[in-house]
Formats: structure tokens, sequence, C-alpha cells
């Protein structure tokens, strides 16, 4: 089901920079104040900064959309490279904010093509980068 | 909460939740719904030339067709009233009885919105199980019967889910009259793998009411106390009867459950593990007093009359093997799901309903099913805290909904509904999973 809010043009085109270009660590997108389309919030573009850095990043009691360029080695010792699409609904956000994320969620995801890994989160445990890592390794949905 | 809080753009459009035990309705973009109403409806058979009387307000929009009579609302239904049958126009949780449901309607219209309801569009939930037949017959109702400009029909479960911030999760739901576990998948109610249990409210009810006989005490709903006397511990209760009109037995019985759920609000609790005599006899006993003026301490019943809930093996006079306990309906609702979005679904577990308002309910199926969680998932149990939000949640979630200024693009319209009759609400309605369509949601994913 869909809220019916729109995805803002510079979404797809920061998303095209992360996905082909691996222009930034990570973007966190957000639901404008107008409640009628999802932009661009954040735009990480020190490619070395770390994860904690990326969680900081998001607000302890606002939602909030985000992907992560994760890389990560293999036990064999392959590298691997990831985008991961999180989807950030803290327990402490107003009930309002989860719904309009949660329902918007859709139309977003749909505009991601090449997203592979997504993550639903409502407090840090869920954040934790080694269970990410181990879900992106498995292909799996979070 | 003040008014308000989840405000959006004004639409006007109402939204009413139907459930088991009540009717809940009100204006979209509030925190909470304008009137709870109780879904148990009085009736008479009465001929038709009699004067009517509802509310004393002496109206008479409140008889239908049939030549029924109906009282809606607490205060109404409240009244002993000779001849006096209840019913519920719900079974299953699904409308049955058209005619008393719109006179709730109706009611709900006239006394509570105060308004006209050509004037709103209107948000309505359902049981993700519901039927084509009944969802077709409910737009046409709305749209022909109340000429709402607008209509959006929306699964319970994924209001409820999405409310908690959550578009994948598996929403478990302890109303009244069911348990259900019901699978949502990126904001589609997997209908095919919801799981119904007759264990709920309800049932606890019917445990207080045997506990009760067999303990030789008498239920006395207060419509027949007059006065009543203080009496000490566990004394014959002293009271003088009240000159009541001939009631009939199905309204002497809701009374007495009213009685029973205020009992089983205010005094039970869900044990924190598979229950035990000695381990709860040493606690805190809770003593409660009912209308008559009989009152006792409770000790080990409060813990071992709502267990049936999670160990339905040893309830007596069932036989309840058969049962589906609450962790059981959640395990079993999520081995019918595919196997690639089964960690997902322990992943967010949402508890919801007003049974589940129970003490040490939540903590209870986060116990039973990390037993049943298999090593490689993660569990999470999710509820809101508030009362509210937990009994309100899917009406909560469609309030939020019908405010969008956004939303506005996905309600059937009258138009719509003129031009294409009333199958628009499937074509419309993209939460229908058949297994088909379930089938390739989840290879898209």
């Amino acid at each position: 089901m869909a809220s019916g809010v729109a995805v803002h043009d510079d979404v797809v085109e920061e998303f095209q920079k992360i996905k082909i270009g691996h222009k930034y660590k990570y973007l966190i997108f957000k639901i404008a104040d107008s409640l009628k389309e999802i932009v661009v919030h954040h735009k990480e573009s020190d490619k070395d900064c770390t994860y904690e850095s990326f969680k900081s990043n998001l607000p302890a009691d606002e939602c909030r959309y985000a992907v992560y360029d994760m890389n990560y080695t293999l036990p064999d010792g392959g590298e691997r490279n990831k985008l991961v699409f999180y989807v950030w609904c803290p327990d402490t956000a107003k009930i309002k904010q989860k719904m309009l994320y949660a329902s918007s969620r859709d139309a977003l995801r749909k505009k991601l093509v090449g997203v592979g890994c997504e993550v639903q989160a409502t407090d840090d445990g869920e954040l934790d980068f080694e269970d990410i890592k181990d879900k992106v390794s498995r292909g799996g949905v979070a | 909460m003040s008014g308000g809080v989840y405000g959006g753009d004004e639409v006007g459009a109402l939204v009413f939740d139907v459930g088991s035990t009540s009717l809940r309705g009100g204006y979209a973009g509030e925190d909470c719904p304008k009137a709870e109403i109780p879904m148990h409806v009085g009736f008479k058979d009465e001929p038709k030339e009699e004067s009517m009387e509802v509310d004393g307000s002496g109206d008479q929009t409140n008889k239908d067709r049939s030549g029924k009579k109906y009282y809606i609302d607490t205060n109404a239904v409240h009244v002993p009233r000779d001849g006096m049958e209840m019913a519920s126009p719900l079974r299953d949780g699904m409308i049955e009885d058209w005619d008393m449901f719109q006179a709730l309607l109706d009611h709900t219209y006239k006394k509570h919105i105060r308004s006209e309801s050509p004037l709103h569009p209107v948000l309505m939930s359902e049981p993700p199980w519901n039927v084509r037949g009944k969802r077709e017959k409910l737009t046409e109702l709305m749209f022909e019967q109340y000429n709402i400009p607008a209509f959006f029909l929306c699964k319970n479960a994924v209001l409820s889910a999405f409310a908690n911030g959550r578009s994948t999760a598996l929403v478990v739901d302890s109303g009244a009259t069911h348990t259900t576990a019901v699978p949502v998948h990126d904001g589609y109610a997997l209908a095919s793998a919801s799981v119904k249990s007759p264990l709920a409210g309800d049932f606890v009810t019917l445990q207080c009411k045997q506990y009760f006989e067999e303990q030789n005490i008498e239920i006395v709903p207060s419509y027949i106390v007059a006065k009543k006397e203080e009496v000490g511990d566990g004394a014959p209760p002293c009271y003088v009867k009240k000159q009541i009109p001939d009631v009939s037995k199905s309204w002497h019985n809701y009374m007495v459950k009213k009685v029973l759920q205020d009992f089983q609000a205010s005094v039970l609790q869900v044990a924190d593990g598979p229950f035990n005599n000695e381990d709860t006899t040493n606690l805190l006993p809770l003593q409660y007093e009912f209308p008559n003026g009989y009152h006792q301490d409770f000790g080990p019943e409060r813990f071992y009359l709502a267990e049936g809930l999670f160990d339905p093996s040893n309830i007596k006079g069932l036989d309840g093997n058969t049962m589906l306990s609450v962790g059981h309906v959640v395990s079993t609702s999520i081995g019918m799901c595919d196997i690639d979005i089964r960690p997902s679904m322990y992943n967010s577990i949402i508890v919801t309903g007003g049974n589940s308002l129970l003490l040490g309910f939540v903590d209870r199926v986060n116990r039973e099913l990390s037993n049943k969680t298999p090593p490689s998932m993660r569990l999470k149990v999710m509820s809101s805290a508030g009362t509210a939000e937990r009994r309100f949640s899917s009406w909560i979630g469609g309030s939020i909904l019908a405010s969008l200024g956004t939303f506005q693009q996905m309600w059937i319209s009258k138009q719509e509904y003129e031009e294409s009759g009333k199958t628009c609400v499937e074509r419309n309605y993209p939460f229908v999973c058949t297994s088909h369509s379930r089938a390739a949601i989840i290879t898209l994913s």
C-alpha cells in the first residue's frame, strides 16, 4: 500500500552516483516537511568515514531512509561491495512519522534499482555492522 | 496527547475500524477515535406502528425494514429492557448482518460524527481474510446508501504494521474473539499465511465464568443491584435487588460478560513461564469486589485463568489439544511464509489488540517465541506502550494515512464507482493476495 508520497528526481540522480561511481559512502533521505516527496538529506563524500559516523547521522527520534555502500571481505579473501537500503524508524519516533515512512517506503524502494540488501531498523541493535554484513553476504532481506 | 497531533491536510475524511468488540469511528488526522461503539447491539422485534424511542431522543431511524428495533451504543445497551436481545452484526470478523451494521453506521453518523455522509471520504478497515463478495457489498453500501464521495478499504494488519514503522512484519492481534497472526510483506497482507485461533479475550472470559461457577460465586451484574452492604472478605453478599423488567437471557449474559471483562482486566495476569502453582502462591494476591458487594482475594487464579492462552493442553471442559496457543499461532503462520521472508518475520513481531493488554502478555509471547525461533534468526517482539495505541493501532494508522495530502490520489472516487461498479474496489485495491500473486510478490523480492 502506498501513501502517494513522491520521490524527488535528485534522489535517483544521487543514487546513480553512489551505485555507478561510488561517489559517496552513504546517502540519507527524508520525507520533506511538506510531506509530499522524499528528498536527499545528507550526502557523505568522505569514502573513509566510519560506520559509526553513519549511525550517528540517523537521529534518535526521527525516521530516515538511507543507502550505505558496504565493502566487506569474504572468508576466502575476496572483496565484495553491495548497497544496503535502510529504513530507520526508531521506537521513539512519532507514530505519524512511522506511518509515513513505512507506507512511503515502497515508492522509494522501486526507484532504487540495484540495492543488494534491505534493513528495517528500530533501534541501534538492528544497525549492528557485523549482523548486517552477515545478511548482505547471504543476500537476504532483513 | 492533544488533539491534532497527527494532523495533516484538511480533507475531512472519516476512518472506521471494525473490530469484534467495537466499531471505532472518527475524523482522520485526530489521534484517537471520536467514538467507540460496542459491536453488540440490542434489538427487539416490534410491530411497526408503535412509537419508538432511542436514547430518549424519540427518533425512529434505528428501526429497519424487517421491523426490528435496534438499541445502539453503551448507554442504550446497558438499560434493562423487556425482551431486548443482544447480537453482533459480525461473524468471524466479517459483516454478516448488514441491516444491523447499517444501523450501527447510521448511529455513528448521527450521534458522533454529526455531519452528512456525502461530505466525507471514508477509509475502512477489514480483516485480512475478508471475502470478495463482502468487500464489494460494503463498497456498494457506502456509495449507494451513504453517498460518500470516496472510499478506501485497508487490511487492519497492514495499518497496524505501518503504525509501528514496519512495512514487513508479523502482526499478532489478540482481540476479543480471535488471536490472529498475519504476515505483512512490503505492505501486503499475506492472507493465505494468516492463522487464527479462538484463544483470545472471550475465551479468557469464559474461563473466568467457569471458574466462578465451580467456586459457586454468582456473578450479579450491577443492573440487578439496588443497594449493597459492606461484608467481610469472602462472606456471602448482602444486597437488595432492583425491580427490573423481564430481560432476555442474551442480554443478561452480555451484562455478566461485562463484569467478567472488568475482573479480567483488573485482576488477571499472564505468568512469566509455564504456569506452576508453587511459583505463584507466594505472589501478591489481588482483591476484587463484585457489583453485589462480594469480595475476596485472588492468588494463583490470577495466573491460572489466563494460562490457557499459552498452554491450551489443560483447559477444562475443552479438548484443548486441538487449539493453537498464542505461540503456536505465530510459529505456524511464519512456517507458512516463504522461507526467504521468515527471518524478517521473526525479526519484527508486532503485538496488538485489546487482549494483549493483559499484564505480562507481551513478555510471555517473547518467551514462548524465543524457544521457537530458529538459532539463525533473530527475534524481536514489538508493542506500543500506550493503551490507546495498542487498542486502536489500526484506527490510528488509518487516521494518519487518510489525512495525508498525497494519499488523496489513492481514494476510489464516486465517479470511478459509477463508471465501473462495485468491482472497482478489487482493481484499486492492491492488498488482496491470492496465492498466485503472493508467489509473484515473493519471487520479486
